[in-house]
């Protein structure tokens, strides 16, 4: 199974709905898997936006490799001013790239997945 | 069959224990009695070694062999030992004691007991059979039995390599060959003959031919190491010149791999010098491969790709890793340096992985893999040592001394010898530190030890040249510092 669609299947069993679309990144054209996503914390609190990850590049090693961009559409101004490909537009709608790698936390982890990875995903949600 | 490719037995330090302390426990309590057992192992395979690694031993009961000065096994052992290692995706490994000391060879009785009684019931496990042999020394010797389309070959392991905690034990079949020493003289008046054979059967392998690589690949040479394997993908650039020893104005654009070739055929002080090399970063499959032959890495890299690769080699393939690195941090205010430190470790499957060391994350191989490592671009809140590359040829040749030590103490350590792990050194404080760590309890690393080829794939090694995108990169940012 491609990691795309293994990060899909493993959304799909979290109960969200994921989309795998083709996207414009500073590295040129690339899959992403994109998904509604509520936000549980920080000041878009309760907003449903959609979320995506990239997984081209440094996905091939996913699980072990986490994925490090997110997409984040309709855009949001980081006030973290972290690492950043600002904006882009891609399968219909506006998105902001952030570089937000999900760093020791990923290596802790016993059991790799989009589980884990969403909650790395809700901490960068409370920071931005 | 390839008949390039070679044959070697390692054993983990907790299979070699068991099967010393049951084959030689007669003679250890002078009863002139041999023994025998089975044991498992797992391949691993690299581009001209094929390496059988014992992890387990399985033990006879009492009515599973019979004593009588000799020794022989029921045939419920065998099949006993055959379905386990079936079970457990294993090769079968046969062993035996001798009552003489130094690398042993087969009596016909020997030879019979394994090509005619084990080698067809072995089969079953998809692998050759493996036989061994220990002397009372707690010497090995050992041979693969491979298939060809007429018969059953023995094929003789070049050596036996053992792993312990910090100690890398080489049993080596012995050679008539005739060395001359008046070169090495000094050395071997220091540690010995013995110690020098076992340094020179070593096949080391320099993973980066900067300004660390260089210094290392110049010390083993002259310390008479005989096969030297060299993986680099660059070329020496004008901002090399002040580190990188060997290299010189006119070098500008050579292969860093070639400078280090070159200098090291002429400090060589063993008879004859074999240096293998890979202008290629060691993701690439056949660096990967090249790698998994070495008997020690030295890792003299920064990049996180490259320590992910070593760092699960150290583990899974059982070779051990020699990394280090320099830092220097800079005040960002005048730029000056406030902070130089160097650190070099040991990593086997005995000690904390890099990754747990905190030498990179799974993250920073995330980002080198699509370029943003060392992309110009990618500034903005970037750590501080992503631009990094700040160092000075004093802090260089620091941190290869104590990698150059590091993998010389490996092989000519005596069991007594404390083990060694990690030290840093801080040329601000003065201070020295010793890190003895272990891997988090989560760690995947640590759950892929002794796996060799049957560990988890590496998802992003490359047939091409993967720093593609890092040169692309490393252009615009050479074009960008043109235009300031």
């Amino acid at each position: 199974m491609s990691v795309d669609h293994r990060i899909a299947t493993e959304l799909e069993a979290l109960g969200y709905k994921p989309e795998i679309v083709e996207c414009d990144t500073p590295n040129g054209k690339e899959r992403a898997v994109i998904f509604p996503y509520r936000i549980g914390a920080g000041r878009f609190k309760g907003e449903t936006r959609t979320f995506g990850v990239s997984t081209q590049c440094e996905a091939v090693g996913y699980p072990e490799v986490p994925p490090h961009w997110i997409f984040i559409s309709p855009p949001i101004t980081d006030t973290q001013d972290g690492p950043n490909h600002g904006t882009g537009s891609f399968a219909g709608k506006n998105w902001v790239l952030l570089s937000r790698p999900p760093g020791a936390f990923w290596d802790g982890v016993r059991h790799k997945s989009m589980k884990a990875y969403l909650e790395h995903l809700s901490k960068v949600c409370a920071q931005i | 069959m390839n008949q390039d490719i070679w044959h070697e037995v390692a054993l983990t330090s907790e299979a070699n224990e068991v099967a010393c302390n049951h084959l030689l426990q007669h003679y250890r309590s002078g009863d002139d009695q041999e023994d025998l057992c089975f044991g498992l192992w797992t391949p691993s395979t690299g581009m001209e070694r094929e390496t059988a690694i014992v992890t387990a031993i399985l033990l006879p009961t009492e009515s599973e062999r019979n004593l009588h000065g000799n020794v022989s096994f029921d045939s419920c052992y065998l099949s006993r030992a055959t379905r386990t290692a079936i079970k457990t995706g294993q090769g079968l490994a046969f062993m035996h004691s001798h009552p003489t000391v130094g690398w042993q060879d087969m009596s016909i009785s020997d030879i019979q007991a394994e090509r005619d009684r084990i080698v067809d019931t072995a089969r079953a496990t998809g692998m050759p059979l493996v036989g061994m042999t220990v002397g009372t020394d707690e010497y090995w010797s050992a041979r693969v039995w491979k298939e060809t389309s007429r018969s059953t070959v023995k094929i003789w392991s070049k050596k036996v390599r053992v792993l312990e905690k910090s100690r890398l034990v080489i049993w080596q079949r012995p050679t008539l060959e005739v060395l001359d020493r008046q070169k090495q003289r000094r050395t071997i008046e220091s540690w010995g003959e013995e110690r020098q054979r076992r340094l020179e059967t070593l096949r080391v392998g320099i993973v980066g031919l900067g300004s660390v690589g260089s210094m290392v690949a110049e010390g083993l040479a002259r310390t008479g190491i005989r096969e030297v394997v060299l993986i680099d993908p660059d070329v020496v650039e004008p901002h090399n010149l002040d580190r990188l020893l060997n290299a010189y104005r006119k070098d500008i654009g050579r292969p860093k791999i070639d400078v280090a070739e070159n200098a090291a055929q002429k400090a060589s002080t063993a008879n004859k010098i074999r240096i293998i090399k890979h202008q290629r970063p060691i993701q690439n499959k056949l660096a990967y491969a090249a790698a998994r032959d070495c008997d020690i890495l030295v890792s003299c890299v920064d990049s996180p790709v490259a320590r992910d690769v070593m760092n699960r080699i150290a583990y899974k393939d059982a070779i051990p890793v020699i990394d280090g690195g320099v830092e220097v941090r800079k005040d960002p205010q005048t730029g000056n340096m406030n902070a130089a430190r160097w650190k070099a470790h040991v990593v086997t499957p005995y000690t904390e992985c890099l990754r747990c060391k905190d030498q990179y994350t799974s993250s920073d191989v995330a980002l080198e893999l699509d370029g943003s490592w060392q992309n110009p671009s990618y500034i903005k809140g970037a750590k501080p040592e992503e631009d990094g590359g700040e160092n000075v040829f004093c802090l260089s040749l620091a941190v290869a001394s104590e990698l150059l030590n590091m993998v010389i103490r490996m092989p000519i350590a005596e069991k007594w010898w404390p083990n060694q792990n990690g030290v840093e050194r801080n040329l601000v404080t003065g201070r020295t530190k010793v890190r003895f760590g272990m891997c988090h309890e989560n760690c995947s690393i640590n759950r892929e030890k002794w796996l060799g080829d049957n560990a988890s794939e590496i998802g992003y090694l490359t047939e091409e040249n993967i720093h593609i995108k890092h040169s692309f990169f490393a252009r615009i940012r050479k074009l960008f510092n043109w235009l300031n």
